[in-house]
């Protein structure tokens, strides 16, 4: 099996003035080349901390993990859009490839394709400010995107948008990821998001963190997921798995 | 110009009109006296014989040249110290109780020692400016710098950004606006600062004329000075808003 990320055994805690909390404990999985796992589990788990960890910005107590290439080019989509009110859509869209200095013409029209390909061809030059919520996040995973990375993070990425815009954004975001077979985990605490936009679903569990279940989805990417009669079926389990 | 800003600018005129004519008829029919509170024919007149004789110009000139050159030297000094203290966090753990005790003290206390140190010359002058503003410029600004959203330097971590690039490509223009800002309240410190060392230790300029003035109970004189520095002060500033404005909106 061609795997892009082996986690193994991550024990990360915090030390409080009430002592130390375990965060996330003796957690394992992989993620294989080009599929989409999401991680889904209570608020305050710890899923942000190990998402922060695989990404190299934290870095864990002990367990390891590794990835098939020696320097992983690895994206984080934020909560936030974290886009640059004072730049255009463009200049935001390029700023990773700016800042990792890998700019070249082919992959600004690379970037710009990707732009009018997903309904922000009328903003390219236009300030990020005047985007409305879910164009945002689309130009935040454009932006992603951009360094053509390994490994694609996304930490809640929908959760400050609102219910109807959240539906039209999973689906554009799964469609985008899929298209150009980036390798993503997705980490969540909307059961519904996990199922519509992953190919694996793992389950963690209340502080300190453990994984209690791996669910592998029988879905098929270009069908409505929702109207699976199993997509019920997995919703009620990992509604059971987190409430118990 | 619309109309409620017609509205504004006309209400202002008339109220700046009735204060001057209430003055001035005040100081003609002795309700007010003329020699403690001159009157603004008083300071036309007073200020037309200066600008004569070339005085007046020589007393801008000085104070002006010492309001840039506090001004300047200021923002330059804090812009530089902000960015030590947010790129070095030692260095912010070192200075920060000494920048709360510069910044909580009364200046003008350190004005006496100045002159004995650095001498009875514009030089003088500029340090007590620069003390009065620097401080709390850099308080200010490396206050902003640390506000800095949190997600934006996530977004340019997970790009393995180095921190000069966080700095220099978002730090510093996300916090153009408090560094304008900044800048503002700098202009008015240092005006306050180059006026105090003018009051303490000058032949020229502006602060020396109006404590001149005093001195001598000429009160078109002291009223010459304050006006001028008022205009001056308000030039300045607005200098500083049309470059605000010309930057691009954050």
């Amino acid at each position: 099996m061609n795997y892009k990320l082996i986690v193994n055994n991550i024990h990360k805690e915090f030390d409080t003035k009430s002592g130390s909390i375990i965060a996330i404990s003796d957690i394992s999985f992989d993620v294989k080349a080009g599929e989409i796992v999401a991680i889904v589990g209570p608020s305050g788990c710890g899923k942000s901390t190990l998402l922060n960890i695989i990404a190299g910005l934290d870095n864990p107590n002990s367990g390891n993990y590794y990835f098939d290439t020696e320097n992983p080019k690895i994206a984080y989509m934020l909560q936030t859009d974290a886009l640059l009110p004072w730049k255009s859509v463009l200049d935001n869209s390029l700023i990773g490839l700016k800042i990792r200095k890998e700019i070249n013409e082919e992959k600004i029209s690379k970037v710009k394709n990707l732009l009018k390909e997903y309904g922000l061809k009328d903003f390219i030059d236009k300030k990020a400010s005047v985007l409305s919520g879910g164009m945002k996040q689309r130009v935040a995973l454009i932006r992603s995107l951009a360094i053509e990375p390994d490994i694609l993070l996304l930490d809640e990425p929908f959760c400050a948008l609102d219910y109807c815009t959240r539906l039209s954004i999973e689906k554009d975001v799964h469609k985008i990821i899929k298209d150009s077979n980036t390798t993503s985990i997705i980490i969540t605490h909307d059961i519904e998001e996990a199922l519509n936009m992953s190919d694996r679903i793992i389950v963690l569990t209340n502080r300190p963190s453990v994984i209690k279940k791996i669910y592998d989805l029988p879905f098929d990417d270009n069908i409505n997921r929702r109207s699976l009669p199993n997509y019920e079926t997995i919703y009620n389990s990992i509604w059971e798995d987190l409430n118990e | 110009m619309n109309k409620y800003k017609l509205k504004v600018a006309i209400t202002r005129f008339l109220l700046t009109s009735l204060v001057l004519i209430l003055w001035e008829l005040g100081s003609r029919y002795n309700i007010i006296n003329s020699f403690i509170f001159s009157s603004p024919s008083m300071v036309i007149k007073s200020t037309i014989n200066f600008l004569k004789d070339g005085t007046l110009i020589v007393h801008i000139l000085v104070t002006l040249k010492e309001v840039l050159i506090s001004f300047v030297l200021g923002i330059i000094i804090a812009l530089i110290v902000s960015m030590l203290m947010y790129m070095k966090k030692f260095l912010h753990d070192v200075l920060d109780p000494f920048l709360t005790i510069l910044n909580s003290m009364p200046k003008v206390a350190l004005g006496p020692i100045i002159i004995i140190w650095i001498g009875a010359n514009n030089k003088s002058i500029i340090t007590m400016a620069l003390l009065i503003n620097v401080i709390v410029s850099i308080i200010n600004i490396y206050t902003a710098f640390t506000n800095t959203d949190e997600n934006q330097i996530k977004m340019f971590q997970s790009f393995k950004a180095t921190k000069m690039q966080i700095f220099t490509k978002l730090v510093i223009p996300a916090n153009i606006p408090a560094i304008i800002s900044s800048l503002k309240v700098n202009l008015s410190l240092t005006f306050i600062g180059v006026i105090m060392g003018e009051f303490l230790v000058s032949k020229k300029g502006l602060g020396y004329l109006i404590l001149y003035g005093t001195q001598v109970f000429n009160l078109n004189l002291v009223i010459m000075g304050i006006v001028i520095l008022i205009i001056l002060s308000y030039v300045l500033y607005d200098i500083i808003v049309i470059i605000e404005k010309k930057l691009p909106a954050r």
